[in-house]
């Protein structure tokens, strides 16, 4: 007997239908469609203020939308600009501490195997009090190489502070992701040296 | 271990650790209320009666005082580095993420003070200290689930430590009137702390449900 191919692509993990929102009583954006499915990674662009966070904060239902709806079908995980880190903290705390409080707890030598890639392994042991902002990012970021992690991904400005060598990481963590039917939105000033195409969506009223 | 379980452990040790490594954040309310009470014989004069009769009224009032000082820190930064966030996408109830923290800074900010304050007021000729240290092991936990809620309705407020104490006083009236009638001991001790229990129940019922959904306003 054999098995016949699904003749269908797989359902959109991320719907958005007709989405508004506003800040303080300004428009950010209005009218956003979009279905993000398995594989697709997807860049949010715009100039300063233009809604970006407030539209990854819609996704993550952080906070709701003026308008419209929004459908996530998956568990997912956030990294937001500010990713919660405590000073006090070691990074083999904070990043153990953060895959817990999601409900996906780590070993320490999962964590310690996660913290490799990001260069943080031989520093795991320090407070985040004594890293730079870049290695402080690097520790945030160190989540999306724990097992377990949810398909979809949603990043805020994830290369802020970052050098090029640790950019570059980062992309072909996102080109795997995808690759293996995971999905990324993400926020960026900058672009990505990803191998994968992305798709793009425009926030601003210019 | 189950997700919520995971989540709810993580977030009481991630707690416990963050405010444990920074002990100006919950030695400063002890501080204060044994500082208060060293100067109590140079304000009253050390007439032993007088300051044994006053005793566990000013104790209580110092500890009221000295419960509102750690507050405006309280959530302002969770809030700040996203630690709020993180919570609110936990796999668990956000009044439990609301109750855990607030357990957290209880425990590391009043409890030492109910287990000092028996030997305060030993200090001051106090004969039965039982009534007293019920009292504060019953109000401070309420005086807690108060000051959430206050500190998180004033997240955003400019001048939130003066406008939190404005707020928060008159709402801890009760707990103060149960605490101070039941300290003193006497006929109307058991009844004050039955009182005080009942009024702790309230709390621990609709305080972090009320907590939780002010600081969701002040996250949106």
């Amino acid at each position: 007997m054999t098995t016949t191919p699904a003749l269908t692509a797989p359902p959109p993990v991320l719907i958005l239908q007709r989405v508004a929102q506003s800040r303080g009583g300004r428009p950010l954006f209005d009218g956003v469609d979009l279905a993000l499915h398995p594989g697709q990674l997807l860049w949010v662009q715009g100039a300063n203020g233009s809604g970006k966070t407030s539209l990854l904060r819609l996704i993550c239902g952080l906070s709701a939308p003026r308008a419209g709806r929004v459908h996530v079908a998956q568990a997912l995980l956030y990294i937001g600009h500010r990713p919660g880190l405590k000073d006090v903290l070691s990074v083999i705390e904070q990043l153990r501490s953060s895959a817990a409080l999601a409900g996906r707890p780590c070993s320490e030598g999962e964590a310690l195997a996660a913290l490799a890639p990001v260069g943080l392994d031989e520093a795991a042991g320090l407070r985040l009090a004594q890293l730079s902002e870049g290695q402080r990012r690097r520790a945030a970021l160190a989540q999306l190489w724990l097992p377990r992690a949810p398909r979809l991904w949603v990043l805020d400005e994830p290369l802020a502070a970052l050098d090029t060598a640790m950019a570059d990481r980062l992309a072909q963590r996102l080109d795997r992701h995808a690759d293996e039917g995971g999905s990324v939105v993400f926020t960026s000033h900058q672009a990505l040296p990803l191998k994968r195409p992305v798709r793009s969506l425009q926030l601003g009223w210019s | 271990m189950p997700a919520p379980w995971a989540a709810a452990a993580a977030l009481a040790r991630r707690e416990w650790s963050n405010t444990w490594r920074q002990p100006a954040e919950w030695l400063t309310p002890l501080g204060f209320v044994v500082g208060v009470a060293a100067m109590f014989p140079l304000g009253l004069g050390p007439e032993p009666a007088r300051l044994r009769e006053l005793a566990p009224g000013l104790l209580w009032i110092a500890a009221l005082l000295g419960s509102l000082l750690s507050l405006p820190r309280l959530f302002a930064p969770d809030l700040a580095d996203g630690s709020l966030e993180q919570w609110w996408l936990a796999p668990l109830p956000r009044p439990l993420a609301v109750a855990l923290k607030l357990a957290v800074h209880w425990a590391l900010g009043s409890l030492p003070l109910v287990l000092v304050a028996p030997l305060l007021a030993l200090a001051f000729g106090l004969d039965n200290l039982t009534p007293l240290a019920l009292s504060l092991l019953l109000g401070t936990p309420a005086l807690a689930l108060l000051g959430g809620l206050g500190a998180a309705l004033v997240l955003h407020a400019r001048a939130g430590a003066g406008l939190l104490a404005l707020l928060l006083l008159p709402l801890q009236v009760p707990v103060l009137v149960f605490g101070t009638a039941a300290a003193n001991g006497g006929a109307n001790a058991q009844a004050a702390l039955l009182l005080l229990g009942a009024w702790l129940a309230v709390l621990l019922a609709l305080a972090p449900w009320a907590t939780s959904a002010a600081l969701s306003l002040m996250l949106d």
